[in-house]
């Protein structure tokens, strides 16, 4: 195997990545797909430039940039948080819990939706794709304390946003 | 350690991000503070909470679709590269004379532009009513990449795109059509210039300028000019 197909298989695992990330960042389907394909393209032509090492932490700084570019250049849009949301599939409890827990899901995404980006991206790297400290700080470009930071700020937002019941968490 | 000195690792030590040393010391101060501990725990139900929201959007994406819309590296792609650069160099060899007629020469340079295209069966490059298609395809000919909506719903149905020269800019050509009516819309970076009217009309077609995102847009076609408006409106809405 020679060095771009060797390249391009350690890419295609975190085309799902990608995607939730550039899809939390643009806030449409149609914007995150455009930004997945460039991503991967522009991975694909820089090949060269990888030089061994994270190719998932390299693909999702390339989709960020990607994406905060796209952002840039469009009027500023709403986030389209819950349409079409896909649910959790390896859950199904019974109808009468069903509406309770919708709008308990409901209710996290939209508080994270309505996170200042910032810190919306580093929780998602976080939380979904589970990104230790070291690859958040590669992906955001800052330091690792930063990283830190805006975690500890995310969470205490959602927190004030979604107030546990006194109780709830004992 | 102190709650003020705890406070901002906590979240670290939640991650188990920090070293030994400085985390068996958070514990250590956790088995005794009970304010730190019930924030530990908000931080546990906090994610409790994410997780079970399952906020990956990627569950509901088509993601077999979305890869095979990617194109991989390919060792003889300057080959259609090289065909575009030529039909771009055969274009733009049409375009000064049409700069010399009088007139409005952008606007009727379009005009032009667009009845060439109409007859002279050269309407697209990339035929293709599939913007996953379309938009890649201009991916390394062009110095940007111009946005390809789906448009059906509003009713222009995506045709294809070519690539074409405008003011001695390269551009890409978006074909659209409303029932038997094209619109093509080319998209260039082109510095901001003169104010131009916005809507002109010139041998029967419209031609529609406006400016998005650093990008200079033009419409040209026969649909009555609210049509066309209308068409602008529904581009720059997605």
């Amino acid at each position: 195997m020679d060095h771009s197909r060797y390249f391009e298989s350690a890419l295609w695992p975190h085309l799902r990545g990608a995607y939730n990330l550039a899809r939390w960042l643009v806030g449409n389907r149609e914007d995150a797909e455009d930004v997945v394909q460039e991503s991967f393209t522009k991975a694909f032509q820089a090949v060269d430039q990888f030089r061994g090492g994270d190719a998932r932490a390299w693909l999702l700084t390339i989709v960020r940039n990607t994406a905060l570019n796209l952002i840039r250049r469009r009027p500023k849009l709403e986030m389209e948080w819950n349409e079409n949301m896909p649910e959790p599939a390896d859950r199904s409890p019974g109808p009468e819990l069903e509406l309770v827990q919708q709008s308990r899901r409901n209710r996290v995404r939209s508080a994270i939706a309505r996170l200042p980006q910032e810190f919306r991206e580093a929780l998602i790297l976080r939380e979904i794709e589970g990104l230790a400290y070291k690859e958040i700080a590669a992906v955001l470009s800052i330091p690792t304390g930063t990283v830190m930071s805006r975690l500890s700020r995310a969470r205490n937002l959602l927190l004030q946003e979604l107030k546990p019941e006194k109780g709830e968490c004992q | 350690m102190t709650c003020l000195e705890v406070d901002p690792l906590l979240g670290a030590s939640f991650d188990n991000e920090l070293d030994l040393r400085t985390a068996l010391a958070i514990e250590q101060h956790l088995s005794s503070c009970d304010s730190c501990t019930a924030q530990f725990k908000r931080l546990e139900w906090l994610r409790e909470e994410i997780v079970a929201a399952g906020p990956d959007w990627s569950a509901g994406a088509d993601l077999k679709v979305l890869r095979a819309s990617i194109q991989r590296p390919n060792k003889t792609s300057w080959m259609p590269a090289l065909a575009a650069v030529a039909a771009a160099l055969l274009v733009g060899m049409f375009l000064p004379s049409a700069l010399t007629r009088g007139g409005n020469g952008m606007e009727r340079q379009l005009v032009d532009s667009h009845v060439r295209s109409l007859m002279a069966n050269h309407l697209v490059d990339v035929p293709s009513s599939d913007r996953h298609t379309v938009k890649p395809w201009f991916q390394g000919k062009l110095g940007f990449s111009p946005s390809v909506p789906d448009l059906a719903a509003d009713g222009f149905v995506l045709i294809g795109g070519r690539l074409d020269v405008v003011a001695s800019r390269p551009a890409a050509a978006i074909v659209y059509k409303r029932q038997n009516h094209v619109i093509n819309l080319w998209i260039s970076e082109t510095p901001a210039g003169i104010r131009q009217p916005e809507l002109t009309d010139l041998d029967g077609y419209h031609v529609l300028r406006w400016r998005y995102g650093g990008m200079a847009c033009w419409a040209v076609s026969d649909v009555n000019a609210a049509e066309l408006r209308e068409f602008k409106a529904s581009y720059q809405s997605r």
